[in-house]
């Protein structure tokens, strides 16, 4: 082995603190790009899920069908069938107390057999007659929270109560994503569910293939079978084929994990900008080496070559315990965001996200160095071996502190920051994008949060009422509704589904003038009285956008009594159904569709007690029931926190991102103060020699990190309003929310300050503990 | 001298050994010194390279700790003192002028001088400035108060090192080749700044390689391979 490259070993070993305390550095750098390894996981977990839950690949749906075993047998033998279920699903409504939330009733033929679209038991036991199980998701949504052994009751079809005991809780792929979006779901024996929907048979088909790929030549055969052998059989629906690949809520979760990509390329800048930190550091200390190896003949080339074998040694350690490490941290965090979803990964890592740590973490220390290197030697012989105490020119900022009272070690330490600007510099950016990521994730859940409550609270109705089966609301209903307990006020409303360029939307007829609607109109206008009997809407945010509309446009909508020209007078900012929804004046709408009648009413409740709201649904819908008028609710509140709740799975996935970026930024102030203690380490010989005690010390090397910490935190704000809102507007294209006002508080930046001052000031201890229990003999002879 | 002036000398090595370690290599810096210094005393340690006169000190100062042996300075068992009490104790009673200076470089000539007065709480506010400027001049920088290091010559950082010694009236100052980095006009005057504090009852103790400044001494000890070989008083 040559000198050169005995020396690059020999100097990682020599000085062994800093060795390792740069090798680590690199390793928290290259670990926190596993955050792009948490992608995989759950696409992997949830392609699991998929196998493992059997979820179906083809499904029918037939008009309360009876399918005999034989039947299914047959079916079964059809080729490219690899398996086959029957089952019934209603609609209906769970009772628990005074609160009715819609739920979907799914049966189960056989839970110790379930060949599709198999529910896995989380908790208590599969449910026996008058059970069921509770699908996991609905606690976690909010709509449903029960568990095993709660009693409530489900409705069915005219009304009737049936009782039911939680048995347990469960979970499929299927079902799941369907919490979200819609409602609660139950599981059931089939028998029940058919007893409570009053059906004979069944009205889902469920196969899956042998071969995605091929699914719809396999469809094909099962309707030849159906012609064949069940012409009765009708279909009230078209099939659904499932692409291989996907599932439900797929959606859902590939925005999360968009979002963990974001996150890893901040992390990413963290982890670059905190090796070049290091590196550049490590390499300016060792200038005095540099020096003498010019002195005695050294070329450039060698030189630079000898160290950068030794940043290459550091970084290869650092690579590899940073590479390793990464594995359990992104397992754990998939398994935190997986949690959320009710995933359990398995643990693995992802070939590419450890060739990008490789390459980052030997790369970036290479490339970080080497500017470093090449000014180092570039660097004056007679200036390369001077003293460890370098008289330094003074600095503008030398000079106005000197004009400052303070005590001397307060101006030691705020002086010595304008002593190493490139690492203070460094530094301060690290603290910055660290404290500023995290200003921004506060603006982001502020936000999102506002995002909801705002959005909600524009509709000031306790109680939404919508009409069940093919009854509309009439004048009667009205007089019933004002008769009930608790009865404030009422407005009629009419919702129908309209089409423009084939794409459907939800259109709402809504009287002109409620007062339980708020718009927050970006464009154009809000309906006025004269509008009552025109054909005129305003549109959602999202809506405008898919479709070009703009106030005055004119267009064309596919309405249940054919096709109408709608002049848009506004666009709505509320973000509600996604920001697709379509307001018409109500009379108008009416006059539209030839209906005298409407099919919905908000309620306002007389007292605002949660139990009192829920009790007023509750009678509105056994009242109107009573009077032949069947109706289901909607309570506000509960709405409310159903929405919530999904937001706040945004906000704890951002929580969880935040987390490695912000320890990268400490892991850089510790680098930074730990590199200078090291290096200063004579100095402090000399202040010991001259009567400095340790508290004196320690407020010099304190002052330095704090007044660092403090400029970070600076730059940070301006910085956090930034990221906070390019997350917004990433999270708005992710989530449809269209266009979103962000909001960025104050209170967390005054806190944001004391975190990053009381974190500067622990992360110094340990360095200065060790400075400050040197002999000043030892430490005038460091080197 | 008599035995009596011998015992209550200002500054006493006994049995003192020093022994450096490195890895598996030792070093034996100093071996069994029995040294005594008296007050108002000048004196100047000479020797090779290697011989151990830079260690005296650096026991005498405490910056050092002896392997074995004691060290007395006025009355003072400075061998049994915790760090900080060294710290603090060589703030009040000791002055040190390095070889290299070692001043901090953000900080002024005047706070250079001012700093060891706030560590020892020797006087304070605007005292404690009115004696840094006395002692900048005296050693002839009184109008350089407000330079950096950087902006001063060697011989320029060294009158401000020796001014920061004297900052806290210490009884003792200490060099270790305190011209070491000066030219031989700068290093003259540093000797004669050090002769006229000597004379002013000062006890100067100073390592040196230059016979002829070790000579301007009232009595020079010689060591080598960390023993006293000679000792010559004038």
């Amino acid at each position: 082995m040559s000198v050169l490259a005995r020396k690059s070993w020999r100097d990682v070993r020599r000085r062994s603190a800093r060795s390792l305390f740069t090798a680590a550095t690199i390793a928290v750098a290259v670990a926190s790009l596993s955050l792009f390894g948490i992608t995989g996981l759950l696409d992997r977990a949830m392609d699991q899920r998929v196998v493992e839950h059997r979820l179906h690949d083809v499904r029918l749906f037939v008009e309360d069908t009876s399918i005999s075993t034989a039947d299914l047998d047959e079916l079964r033998a059809v080729a490219g069938v690899a398996a086959a279920d029957a089952r019934t699903t209603f609609s209906s409504r769970l009772r628990d107390g005074d609160r009715r939330t819609e739920v979907l009733l799914v049966g189960i033929n056989d839970f110790e057999d379930q060949p599709v679209n198999r529910v896995e038991r989380d908790s208590g036991s599969f449910p026996g007659p008058a059970e069921a199980l509770s699908e996991s998701q609905n606690a976690r949504s909010g709509r449903y929270g029960g568990g095993e052994g709660d009693r409530i009751d489900l409705e069915d079809n005219s009304g009737g109560l049936h009782p039911v005991t939680v048995a347990g809780r469960g979970t499929t792929v299927e079902y799941s994503s369907y919490v979200a979006d819609a409602a609660a779901v139950l599981y059931l024996r089939q028998e029940f569910v058919n007893a409570i929907s009053g059906a004979r048979g069944v009205n889902t088909i469920d196969f899956r293939v042998t071969d995605p790929d091929d699914a719809e030549a396999v469809l094909s055969g099962i309707r030849t079978w159906f012609a064949t052998h069940r012409p009765d059989v009708t279909f009230t629906g078209l099939p659904e084929v499932r692409e291989p690949g996907t599932w439900p809520g797929q959606d859902l979760v590939q925005n999360f994990t968009t979002l963990f990509y974001v996150g890893g390329l901040l992390a990413l800048i963290s982890a670059v900008a905190l090796v070049s930190n290091t590196m550049t550091t490590m390499v300016a200390e060792q200038r005095r080496d540099v020096a003498i190896m010019k002195a005695i003949g050294g070329r450039r080339r060698q030189i630079v070559g000898s160290f950068l074998r030794t940043v290459w040694l550091l970084a290869a350690a650092g690579t590899l315990v940073g590479t390793l490490a990464g594995i359990p941290f992104s397992n754990l965090l998939a398994g935190a965001v997986g949690g959320q979803f009710g995933v359990d990964p398995e643990w693995g890592f992802s070939v590419p996200v450890l060739l990008l740590s490789v390459v980052v973490g030997m790369l970036a220390a290479t490339l970080a160095a080497i500017p470093a290197v090449l000014r180092a030697a570039r660097m004056s012989i007679r200036d390369g071996l001077a003293s460890g105490l370098s008289a330094t020119q003074g600095s503008w900022a030398d000079h106005v502190l000197h004009g400052v009272r303070l005590p001397l070690t307060v101006q030691v330490g705020l002086r010595n920051i304008t002593r190493r600007k490139g690492r203070t510099i460094g530094t301060s950016l690290q603290v910055a994008l660290a404290t500023g990521i995290a200003l921004g994730f506060f603006g982001v859940g502020a936000t999102v949060s506002n995002l909801t409550t705002r959005n909600w609270n524009a509709m000031s109705w306790d109680v939404e009422l919508r009409q069940q089966a093919n009854v509309g609301f009439d004048h009667q209903s009205l007089t019933v509704l004002e008769g009930l307990d608790g009865f404030g006020s009422a407005d009629p409303l009419l919702f129908n589904a309209v089409e423009i360029d084939g794409v459907q939307y939800e259109a709402w007829g809504i009287p002109p003038g409620t007062a339980m609607f708020d718009p927050e109109i970006r464009s154009g206008r809000w309906f006025e009285p004269g509008d009552a009997d025109m054909a005129v809407a305003v549109v959602g945010p999202a809506l405008a956008k898919v479709e070009g509309l703009n106030p005055g446009d004119v267009v064309t909508v596919e309405t249940a009594s054919g096709p109408v020209d709608f002049t848009i007078v506004g666009v709505d900012g509320r973000i509600l159904y996604g920001g697709l929804l379509i307001y018409v004046p109500l009379p108008a709408f009416q006059h539209i569709l030839r209906s005298e009648d409407v099919n919905g009413y908000w309620l306002q409740s007389a007292s605002q007690d949660e139990n009192d709201i829920d009790r007023l649904a509750a009678t509105a819908e056994d009242a109107l029931g009573a009077a032949g008028i069947p109706a289901t609710t909607k309570v506000h509140h509960v709405e409310l926190e159903a929405n919530l709740s999904a937001f706040r799975l945004l906000t704890a996935a951002l929580a969880i991102m935040s987390v490695p970026i912000v320890a990268l930024g400490l892991i850089g102030l510790v680098n930074m103060m730990t590199m200078n203690v090291l290096e200063r380490t004579r100095e402090i010989g000399v202040l010991r020699s001259i009567g400095a005690s340790s508290s004196s010390i320690r407020r010099i090397f304190r002052t330095e990190a704090l007044a660092i910490a403090f400029v970070g935190w600076l730059i940070a704000v301006p910085l956090g309003w930034f990221i906070g809102w390019g997350l917004i507007r990433i999270v708005s294209e992710l989530f449809s929310f269209g266009d979103v006002k962000y909001t960025f508080d104050l209170w967390p930046v005054p806190l944001a300050l004391a975190v990053t001052l009381a974190l500067a000031w622990v992360v110094v201890i340990a360095p200065l503990r060790r400075a400050t229990r040197l002999r000043p003999g030892d430490a005038l002879r460091y080197e | 001298m008599d035995e009596k002036h011998e015992q209550t000398g200002l500054i006493r090595l006994l049995g003192v050994e020093k022994v450096y370690r490195t890895g598996t290599v030792e070093f034996a810096a100093l071996r069994h010194i029995d040294l005594t210094i008296h007050h108002g005393e000048m004196v100047s340690i000479v020797g090779p390279s290697g011989s151990g006169k830079s260690t005296i000190l650096n026991v005498i100062t405490g910056i050092d700790r002896v392997t074995a042996g004691q060290v007395s300075v006025d009355g003072n068992r400075i061998d049994l003192m915790s760090e900080e009490q060294l710290a603090a104790w060589r703030g009040r009673n000791l002055g040190i002028v390095f070889q290299f200076f070692q001043l901090l470089p953000t900080l002024t000539a005047l706070e250079n001088v001012v700093l060891p007065m706030e560590f020892a709480r020797f006087s304070k506010g605007q005292e404690r400035i009115d004696r840094g400027s006395r002692n900048l001049d005296l050693v002839g920088l009184g109008d350089k108060l407000n330079h950096l290091p950087g902006e001063l010559s060697g011989g320029e950082q060294q009158r401000v090192a020796i001014a920061r010694a004297l900052a806290c009236e210490p009884s003792i100052l200490v060099g270790d080749e305190p011209t070491g980095n000066l030219d031989s006009e700068s290093a003259g005057r540093m000797l004669d700044l050090f002769v006229s504090l000597n004379q002013s009852g000062m006890t100067v103790i100073f390592v040196t390689h230059d016979r002829q400044l070790a000579n301007r001494a009232s009595r020079t000890i010689s060591i080598r391979d960390g023993r006293v070989e000679s000792e010559t008083s004038r």
